[in-house]
């Protein structure tokens, strides 16, 4: 048998509904009703599943379907290049998150834009900062001056207090 | 009636509040277009500029605001599958392989003026049904309102495609996230993990922008081009989408009343009304289950004259009763008060004239949103030839903030990243994401609506007649979608 990411996926699915039903089976009724007579049938079903698509893993190579009725995935690439590609990606998302977290939204979304934009995209300066600039009024101007969001207080404090001087009507 | 009806609409023609209707439509269409914003944060915005103005003018505006972020939310949608409202979420499922097969503008055309077009039969519905009002919503009780649900969560039969294994499983974990927080019927927490973040549940905005924003844009940039390798000059355009709609034109009357329908139902929601209408498209329309999903025109008119129809029929309940279907109209009744007008039997009574002036402006804002939406459409089209490189940055920001201002705290980041995973995860290991969604989207009316139905009324409320009624709807939908499924799979079956 042959252990391909579907079947992994499947295998975590059936976990994740064990454990769901499993915590529930001490709640009272009106609070764990709904909850076992959903998870139980999910659980049993998913483990129908994990059983086919075992068997399929045995048979056959790849997902066991690709018509899924969602958007289609473009297969024609190898496996690596979307593993490193993607990882990529993600790698960025991430580097967004931390950054939100530990230096705030005002100082990363700017970053975030201009950094992809030249490293990334490898974009010229002109293009580069032009949508950075526009990127930051489009967010300060929707989402701090007309919505005033609520930013959250990042871990370091020091450059969005700094910019707060510069810029004072910051929220 | 008709003085009264004539009376609404003279009410409107003076140049001030005319303006203002017009300033109401723009920022609707503003709102609608960036993920994660929409009409109630419109609302609350104009609402405490209004206090001064006079009533008719301020709620011309505001409903004229709360009728058309539902047009712009395709915008992206269709570019970048990043749902604008919790409305367009279906439309991505056809409306963006049209824009990565070059026919983005036949999308947008397709999309607003089958908007145009459900906005306007849901204000004439409305129109129509304000003398029988009451007995119409009475009718629906928590039990046939269990039964909608019900009705809801078998659309994952039609939405599985070929895998309707895996589609009942993730409507099953669909189900099971949305109890997550504050059990309403007895208090106590499920599954929170002792988070304070997950005591009111996973929201619906940051949950969607993650199983469906972040995949897609990570597939795009894995793949590395631009979201269509059409050439500018095959691009199909608006006029292309506009005669698709007259073409569909039963689909999408069928979808409009479908919509309103919804609308005027307390409680199912906006998030919902666009699955059911793609739900019923893709189970009543020829050949659906085999284009369905690639780019199929019909996919994109269904959900959009549904969604524009359900405003209209939102202010029924909103109108003659006083209740709210959602927070937007829970706002519009808000606005009423703060003008002195009692929503309830006064509004169909001493105030008929004021209420089809909101018939009226919801049908003037539907064709001024389509007016200068189409005016814009062959440049937003072309959107899709830029590299996605240089969308990606812009969109990843948007979707940050989206999902950031939906409770403002730093795990709404965290829940979108996790289901941005489990959505890129799902989508290459052949797991259908959309009966999750739904599954998610219909968990809490479920259980409410089955908790007071069997409290109320114990095992009968499943004979009630009109329960029996929407069961049977239920089966035969599912019997159908079935039966569809099976013709696809033997045409697969022969190669065809």
């Amino acid at each position: 048998m042959r252990v391909t990411p579907s079947l992994l996926f499947t295998l975590l699915v059936a976990l994740v509904a064990a454990g769901m039903v499993y915590t529930a089976k001490d709640w009272p009724l009106g609070t764990g009703l709904f909850p076992r007579s959903v998870g139980v049938p999910v659980l049993v079903m998913a483990l129908v599943q994990l059983i086919m698509d075992a068997y399929q893993s045995m048979k056959a190579s790849g997902p066991s379907s690709r018509e899924t009725g969602d958007l289609q995935v473009d297969w024609t690439m190898s496996a690596m290049e979307v593993a490193s590609r993607g990882l990529t990606f993600a790698a960025w998302l991430l580097g967004m998150f931390f950054g939100i977290l530990l230096l705030g939204f005002f100082i990363t979304v700017p970053v975030f834009t201009l950094l992809y934009l030249k490293y990334q995209a490898r974009e010229g300066w002109p293009l580069t900062l032009g949508l950075t600039a526009g990127m930051l009024v489009f967010f300060v101007g929707v989402f701090d001056q007309i919505l005033h969001i609520h930013w959250l207080e990042p871990v370091i404090a020091g450059p969005e207090n700094l910019l707060r001087v510069v810029m004072p009507w910051l929220g | 009636m008709f003085e009264a009806m004539a009376d609404g609409l003279t009410a409107l023609f003076s140049v001030e509040r005319f303006l203002f209707i017009t300033f109401g439509v723009v920022v609707g269409m503003a709102l609608g277009a960036v993920p994660g914003l929409g009409g109630v944060v419109g609302l609350a915005l104009l609402l405490p500029f209004t206090f001064d103005m006079d009533a008719t003018a301020a709620i011309a505006m505001l409903v004229a605001l709360s009728s058309v972020p539902v047009t712009t939310d395709t915008i992206p949608s269709v570019l970048f599958a990043v749902p604008g409202t919790v409305g367009s979420q279906a439309t991505i499922l056809d409306g963006h392989p049209m824009a990565r097969k070059g026919e983005a503008g036949r999308a947008f055309g397709a999309a607003y003026f089958s908007s145009l077009l459900g906005g306007i039969i849901g204000a004439i519905i409305l129109g129509m049904l304000i003398p029988v009002l009451k007995p119409l919503v009475l009718l629906f009780a928590a039990p046939e309102l269990f039964s909608l649900g019900v009705m809801g969560i078998s659309m994952v039969a039609i939405l599985s495609g070929r895998v309707p294994l895996k589609g009942i499983v993730a409507g099953g974990m669909g189900l099971m996230l949305s109890m997550i927080g504050i059990d309403k019927q007895e208090g106590l927490l499920r599954w929170t993990m002792d988070s304070l973040y997950l005591f009111d549940g996973l929201n619906i905005i940051v949950v969607s922008l993650g199983l469906f924003a972040l995949p897609e844009l990570a597939d795009m940039v894995i793949e590395g081009k631009q979201i269509s390798s059409v050439p500018k000059q095959a691009m199909k355009g608006v006029g292309h989408g506009i005669r698709d709609v007259f073409a569909n034109w039963w689909l999408m009357l069928r979808c409009s009343f479908l919509g309103t329908w919804v609308g005027i139902i307390p409680g199912l929601g906006s998030a919902v009304v666009d699955w059911l209408a793609y739900g019923h498209a893709k189970s009543s329309c020829k050949d659906a289950a085999l284009t369905f999903g690639s780019g199929d025109v019909r996919g994109v008119i269904a959900p959009e004259s549904a969604n524009n129809a359900k405003q209209g029929g939102a202010l029924v309940p909103t109108l003659a009763f006083g209740i709210p279907g959602s927070a937007s109209m829970a706002l519009l009744i808000g606005a009423f008060m703060i003008h002195g007008l009692q929503p309830g039997p006064a509004m169909l009574n001493q105030h008929l004239d004021i209420t089809y002036s909101i018939v009226w402006s919801t049908a003037i804002a539907n064709i001024m949103a389509t007016a200068i939406a189409l005016c814009f459409t062959n440049q937003l089209a072309k959107i899709s030839s830029v590299r996605i490189n240089i969308l990606a940055p812009l969109v990843t920001v948007v979707v940050f903030l989206a999902a950031y201002q939906a409770t403002a705290s730093i795990f709404d980041l965290v829940t979108v990243l996790l289901f941005g995973l489990l959505g890129w995860v799902m989508k290459r290991c052949g797991w259908p994401r959309p009966p999750l969604l739904l599954g998610f989207l219909l968990g809490g009316l479920i259980e409410r609506y089955l908790f007071i139905s069997v409290r109320a009324y114990g095992a009968a409320f499943l004979i009630r007649p009109l329960v029996l009624v929407v069961l049977a709807v239920t089966i035969v939908t599912i019997y159908y979608s079935v039966k569809q499924e099976q013709k696809v799979r033997r045409l697969a079956g022969k190669g065809e």
